[in-house]
């Protein structure tokens, strides 16, 4: 037995019999915490086959009610009888230091499995769901206990992500991580790579040792991970990041197919191209066959290329159009990386044929593995870019406009490559190399080498510069790489402008009439589209600018239909308006005047009127509005500042912008126009209000502004400032006298 | 036969057949008939039944030597889809006394084959039933398409065989309810809620088979909807109630329920036949007796110590749901369901010297009277203690309610306590309206643009435990949030200073929370500052409590409510009230709304009592109820102006 293990076990038994945890050295900070960890032992074997045994000490210190309840609902390991992969070898309980049983006979279900629609006495079933067997068994516990749970369990896959935080506040955490290794060497070395993110780390963490097989941390006093508002809290998360590197021995993640193993270079690529041939090889047909008809299609409009942009959409276009829904294409995959792959070769072959010079590039999702200062976990290939016109092309998956970044890639840096020469040939090679479980790179076609990240580039490298290294190493051909940036798009990029009209405030009691026009710009634009996209008008307005490329069928909707397609709209347009606020009596019409589809600069744009109530108070002489509320829904800050543990993040920048006229009837004024002029700028953002009456009318213009991605926790008082002054802004009340 | 004859004869043949006319055609066409009407009368119904039918049969079924009881319940309904395909869902409840066999589902007259059914245990509203399963099966139907479904049931133990109810959650236009009762059955068949029903009631005798046949039929049903807050629905819709009294069969006989009298046997027994081993906690109760000598004062202590250590966890579990946990093992799980902390308060308060008992109790959701031969009558469990010629009766599961003080779901509920042989009937005291009252006392002042005020807020009754209880389970780290957001009745104008509060686990004597608060968007002036107009309502109460007009069921609030409220708002130097809004005057049998401002020297005094006194608003009232809301409403939101 290697000497690790058994260091382990003797360690790990010694700690059965250790004492009940004290109580006392529980920060002052803490003392509202529900639940205290007073310890965690995470200790991870992985074995060559790529499963992995764990063994888990919790000292749970439940301190009010909330917390007996909240135990309870954990799903108590060794009487879960679920369906997954893990087999329970042992547990152990304890309360307050004895050994203790628990019940299984008194199990109860794991809550809300099953929906109910109790409409009559004979409980009948609104929808059933299968429970899937799980059932928790509840601990006799009182407040003020102390329980301790001992587990261990051996689970047929292996871990990725070990976070270094949980939901409680913990008073030690240690984890202990190892994997078993073959010796690596220079070509078609598997082993796994034990990444952490130094910036996330507990600067009071000890490392007790790290190389490429093992890593452990012992941690006091870790804080608990808190939700808070514009933050991903994926990239918050301090966690250890393994890589695996392995054999697939078939096709899909089936963990049985996997196998740490040595190879030699010869098999190594041999293994390479027929998986490579496996995957993408036999669908060499298909993404010739789509290719030929994208080209074709595009030959009556674009007979020939003299707007080389204009040229780049439509074949866009037509190959999102085409492929749709259409998952027999050629492995089109929506989960990932086969998709993505498919749309480069397919673009690749459209474009490279008319000489439009094409790059693939690789990226990262900011929310994946870390902030964006430390990328190194690309993802695999996402698009085309066209680099003389600096525009870039995400596979149609996104939803988005030709040119247009996905909200997740904003700002992030990218790896490209070419392979012109490789159109023109018509042949077409990839490299495939698995860089970890999920993410496999790849290589510019024809590289005659392999990527080895973890020889060229050492633990905690970064995997571009490793990418590049490796091709600026093969002398015999030239290749073209980059690496880019994506943009970070302004604030008035992405950006709702809103019209708003209030024409006749004497209402004689009835709800108010509000007329607005309202423009969408950017991902605001998209995000408004996906929403609008099952709206036959605005589903037309698409198919009729593509009518000449190809033959789409218009639908033709009968009378009722179109009726109660009105009535749909309506409806969730009603739902939009109670969200943002407003107490709508009903929506009165609406009309969408432009979708803009494929033109990143210009917006949609739509009107809708609407009625709305307990929003004006008539009496006496004065009429009281809440021209406020007019802005619309605004964010929530529940948090103090210095209560403030993650950095900020927001996907993009944007901004809302709204124009309030409200028509001033005969015989009254304005009496606290003042009231409406408010302003707040910080480095990160601004909300700010201009007010004044214009003859007969009174003018609010209001700007909102989240000028940001990341931002700093300790500079919180930049955005919550601005937050608070349009939170507030939203109740404020115009006053006019008779 | 002549010509004339032979064409007669020819084309009295083939002219209907010409003209499409079948046998059959009648038929068919009455049925288009009524699936065209019921699609325009139900137009936003997914799923519609045209016949359900459910025939009840009594049956001894040999088992070796024994002989079985069983009542068969056979069950078939019709249903189409008018609008739009739909998945359905079919759900059969049974238990350990019962079973369900021959499922059959036909889509336009063929078999569906390799009907996927889940077979699992019934959760309704976080209550966990052991013994309570149901098999359930999803069926897509297309539009327009009949799905016939049947299936078989067997209860085998006619005690838990009783209600049965006419409507479902989706219209039906036709149903019958038929029982084949052999002359060796002896039973009972109470009817409720038949007023406002046409349903017909046919007897008949079957001497071919020694029995009599009872049909019910109803046409027309309308589908129970699935509404909040509407009455249990034994209260409102026709069901028949239905008594096994007895049978008389080859082998052997059986006597079930006669009278309310074998009801108490038979929870009796199964409560006497628990063991209960309270040595278990013996040492539990000397440490929470202590040195306590008054004997009211203990039982208060134990009472206090099963609400806030034992967790209520609402798991019927247990022959049905009857048999109560041994009180040991509720102790030693620290947790149990209504039977077990009654069986665990009974025998803790026996093992000190009480007379405790168990109590039956059916909550205020059951409208029947106790003396049923049924055990439908019942759904709850609490203890009796004998004391000082005095009866305690204690809920352990209300956590936070005090001695002598009783939930508003049992007040005024008959009961029947434990008594050897025979049992007690008893009812549990009701108390007036004003014990769930809600009195606030503010004081404001305006300062600027701002309104300052403080309040003293006082809970008692169901306000008092229900808040006990929401502040008890959040975690503690969010207390101080949700006391805060409470306090500012979600207002984003009132913005809460500090506050303090009186004990929250202080169980006799009312809640009292202070406050100090800022209201802002409150006060305006005119711009020569000669006149201020004031918004000073905060809490607003059922300001937007409109009942929807579609809305069909009645509406029945948890408990009975009780506000009194007086805010005293200063008027600031050199001004004088120009306008106050209109006084409010409702009152009914249901509930008043009283609100005024008067002037009380140099302030302003709000006044409102609110006064739900019967939690049922009937649908017939929302009207009015509506209107009053608005009246309510305007006094809230009408501005005061004060001049200079």
């Amino acid at each position: 037995m290697p000497k690790n293990i058994l260091l382990f076990f003797l360690v790990f038994s010694c700690s059965l019999f250790a004492q009940v945890p004290d109580t006392t050295s529980i920060p002052a900070h803490w003392k509202n915490e529900s639940i205290i960890l007073l310890d965690y032992d995470y200790s991870i074997r992985v074995n060559r086959s790529g499963g992995h045994e764990e063994k888990i000490r919790m000292v749970y210190y439940l301190r009010d009610k909330w917390g007996l309840d909240e135990v309870s609902q954990i799903s108590l390991p060794g009487v879960v009888s679920g369906k997954t992969t893990e087999k329970k070898i042992g547990t152990v309980y304890k309360r307050n230091g004895k050994q203790i049983t628990i019940d299984t006979t008194q199990l109860i279900p794991r809550k809300s499995k099953i929906n109910f629609n109790n409409a009559t006495g004979r409980k009948t079933l609104f929808s059933v769901e299968s429970n899937n067997g799980q059932k928790l068994a509840v601990p006799s516990l009182e407040v003020g206990d102390i329980l301790e749970i001992h587990y261990e369990t051996k689970i047929s896959d292996a871990p990725t992500i070990i976070p270094l935080v949980t939901k409680f506040c913990a008073l030690n955490y240690a984890v202990d991580l190892w994997i078993e290794t073959v010796s690596s060497y220079r070509y078609g070395t598997y082993y796994a790579t034990i990444v952490v993110d130094p910036l996330l780390m507990n600067t009071k963490a000890t490392f007790k040792s790290q190389n490429e097989n093992s890593f452990s941390i012992k941690q006091q006093n870790v804080e608990k991970y808190k939700e808070e508002i514009l933050n991903d809290n994926l990239s918050q998360i301090p966690y250890v990041l393994v890589k695996y590197k392995y054999k697939d021995l078939g096709v899909g993640n089936n963990s049985a197919d996997r196998e740490f193993v040595k190879m030699s270079e010869e098999e190594m690529k041999k293994d390479q191209m027929t998986r490579v041939r496996q995957i993408y090889y036999k669908k060499d047909k298909q993404e010739k066959a789509l290719a030929r008809r994208i080209s074709g299609s595009l030959k009556k409009k674009h007979p020939k290329i003299e707007d080389t942009l204009s040229y780049v959409r439509d074949a866009y276009y037509l190959y999102r159009e085409i492929i749709g829904g259409d998952y027999l294409y050629a492995g089109y995959n929506k989960s990932g990386y086969k998709g993505n792959l498919f749309f480069v070769n397919v673009m690749g072959r459209v474009l490279g044929k008319k000489g439009i010079k094409n790059k693939v590039f690789l990226s990262q999702e900011n929310h994946y593995g870390g902030t964006s200062k430390q990328s190194d976990f690309l993802e695999p290939v996402h698009g085309i870019v066209i680099p003389h016109l600096d525009f870039y092309l995400f596979n149609p998956l996104y939803n988005l406009e030709p040119g247009n970044v996905p909200s997740h890639f904003e700002n992030q840096t990218y790896v490209s490559f070419t392979a012109n020469k490789y159109y023109k040939k018509n042949r077409y090679k990839w490299w495939l190399i698995p860089l970890g479980v999920y993410t496999p790179i790849f290589i510019a076609p024809n590289s005659g080498g392999l990527l080895l990240a973890g020889t060229a580039a050492g633990i905690g490298g970064s995997v571009a510069d490793i990418v590049i290294a490796s091709v600026k190493s093969k002398k015999k051909r030239k290749y073209d790489y980059k690496t880019g940036h994506f943009p970070l798009s302004q604030p008035n990029y992405n950006q709702i402008s809103t019209d708003v009209e209030i024409k006749d405030l004497k209402t004689n009691g009835k709800p108010l009439e509000i007329e607005t026009k309202n423009s969408f710009y950017g991902k605001m634009k998209i995000n408004e589209l996906r929403k609008l996209n099952n709206y036959s008008d605005i589903y037309n307005m698409e198919k009729n600018i593509y009518k000449e490329l190809i033959h789409a069928k218009t639908p033709v909707q009968d009378a009722e239909a179109k009726t109660n397609e009105a009535k749909t709209m309506k409806k969730l347009f009603v739902i939009d308006l109670k969200d943002d606020g407003f107490d709508v009596d009903k929506v009165t019409s609406y009309n969408f005047d432009q979708a803009n589809f494929f033109n990143t600069s210009a917006p949609l744009k739509y009107s809708l009127n609407y009625t709305a109530k307990n929003i004006l108070v008539e009496s006496g002489d004065y009429l009281i509005l809440n021209a406020g509320h007019l802005i619309g829904e605004q964010l929530n800050v529940n948090e103090r500042n210095s209560e403030r543990t993650q950095d900020f993040y927001i996907p993009y920048q944007k901004q809302f912008t709204k124009q309030i006229t409200i028509h001033i009837p005969a015989g009254y004024t304005v009496q606290n126009i003042e009231d409406f002029t408010v302003s707040k700028e910080t480095t990160a953002g601004k909300f700010v209000s201009k007010a004044y009456v214009d003859g007969g009318k009174v003018v609010i213009n209001t700007t909102k502004t989240y000028a940001f991605q990341y931002y700093d926790k300790d500079d919180v008082d930049d955005i919550y400032s601005f937050l608070i002054v349009a939170e507030h802004f939203r109740n404020k009340r115009l006053v006019l006298k008779k | 036969m002549n010509e004339l004859k032979r064409s007669v004869l020819f084309f009295s043949f083939c002219v209907p057949i010409a003209i499409g006319i079948t046998p059959d055609t009648f038929g068919q066409s009455t049925k288009r008939d009524l699936k065209k009407e019921l699609t325009t009368k139900y137009a936003d119904e997914p799923c519609i039944a045209v016949k359900e039918d459910i025939k009840y049969s009594f049956n001894l079924v040999k088992n070796g030597k024994k002989e079985d009881f069983i009542i068969s319940e056979n069950y078939y309904s019709n249903q189409f889809t008018p609008n739009y395909s739909y998945t359905k869902s079919n759900v059969v409840f049974y238990d350990d006394y019962s079973s369900v066999k021959n499922l059959v589902c036909k889509k336009d007259g063929k078999v569906v084959g390799g009907l996927p059914v889940v077979y699992t245990n019934y959760e309704k509203a976080e209550i966990f039933h052991d013994d309570v399963k149901l098999c359930a099966y999803k069926v897509e139907m297309g539009k327009n398409q009949n799905v016939e479904s049947s299936y078989t049931k067997e209860y085998r133990n006619p005690r838990f065989f009783s209600k049965i109810y006419f409507h479902e959650g989706y219209p039906i236009a036709e149903k019958t309810i038929v029982f084949e009762v052999p002359e060796w059955v002896s039973l009972e068949i109470k009817e409720f809620n038949f007023e406002g029903f046409a349903i017909e009631k046919t007897e008949k005798s079957i001497p071919a088979k020694k029995s009599k046949e009872i049909r019910y039929l109803l046409k027309s049903l309308k589908p129970i909807p699935d509404e909040n807050h509407k009455p249990n629905i034994a209260k409102t819709h026709p069901h028949l109630m239905v008594f096994i009294k007895s049978y008389k069969g080859k082998v052997k006989s059986e006597n079930y329920f006669s009278s309310h009298d074998d009801v108490y046997a038979w929870c009796k027994s199964l409560a006497d036949s628990v063991d209960n081993d309270p040595e278990v906690f013996a040492d539990k109760l000397k440490e929470i007796a202590s040195n306590e000598k008054d004997s009211v004062l203990i039982m208060e202590k134990v009472f206090y110590w099963i609400q806030d250590h034992v967790r209520y966890i609402a798991f019927e579990d247990g022959i049905m749901g009857y048999k109560p946990q041994a009180a040991s093992r509720v102790y030693s799980m620290l947790y149990g369901d209504c039977k077990g902390m009654a069986n665990l308060t009974k025998n803790m308060l026996k093992s000190l010297g009480y007379d405790a008992r168990l109590t039956w109790i059916g909550t205020k959701d059951i409208p029947y009277s106790n003396d049923l031969p049924s055990l439908g009558v019942y759904n709850h469990m609490i203890c009796t203690v004998f004391l000082g010629g005095k009866k305690y009766f204690l809920d352990g599961t209300e956590n936070f309610i005090a001695l002598n003080d009783y939930a508003e779901r049992i007040q005024g509920r008959p009961v029947m306590i434990e008594n050897g042989k025979a049992y007690i009937n008893d009812k549990i005291p009701a108390f007036e309206t004003e014990r769930n009252k809600i009195d606030i006392k503010s004081k404001l002042t305006i300062t600027g643009p701002v309104l300052k005020g403080n309040s003293t807020l006082t809970l008692n009754g169901e306000e008092k435990t229900n808040f006990l209880r929401a502040v008890n389970d959040i975690k503690t780290e969010n207390q101080g949030k949700a006391i805060k957001s409470y306090l500012e009745s979600g207002n984003p104008d009132v913005s809460v200073v500090n506050y303090s509060n009186s004990n929250f686990n202080e169980r006799k004597a009312p809640l009292v929370i202070n406050s100090e608060f800022e209201m802002s968007n409150k006060v305006f002036y005119s711009k020569d500052k000669k006149e201020i107009i004031l918004m000073p309502e905060k809490d607003a109460e059922f300001e937007n409590f409109l009942f929807d007009t579609t809305r069909i069921s009645d509406y029945e609030f948890y408990n009975r409510y009780f506000l009194s409220s007086v805010c005293d708002i200063t008027i600031p130097a050199g001004y004088s009230v120009k306008n106050l809004p209109a006084n409010v005057t409702i009152s009914n049998d249901t509930y008043d709304f009283v609100l005024a401002y008067t002037q009380v020297g140099n302030a302003i005094r709000q006044s409102k009592k609110i006064v739900i006194k019967k939690t049922l608003i009937k649908q017939s009232g929302f009207k009015n109820w509506n209107e009053d809301i608005l009246t309510l409403k305007k006094f809230y939101t009408e501005p005061l102006t004060l001049k200079q």
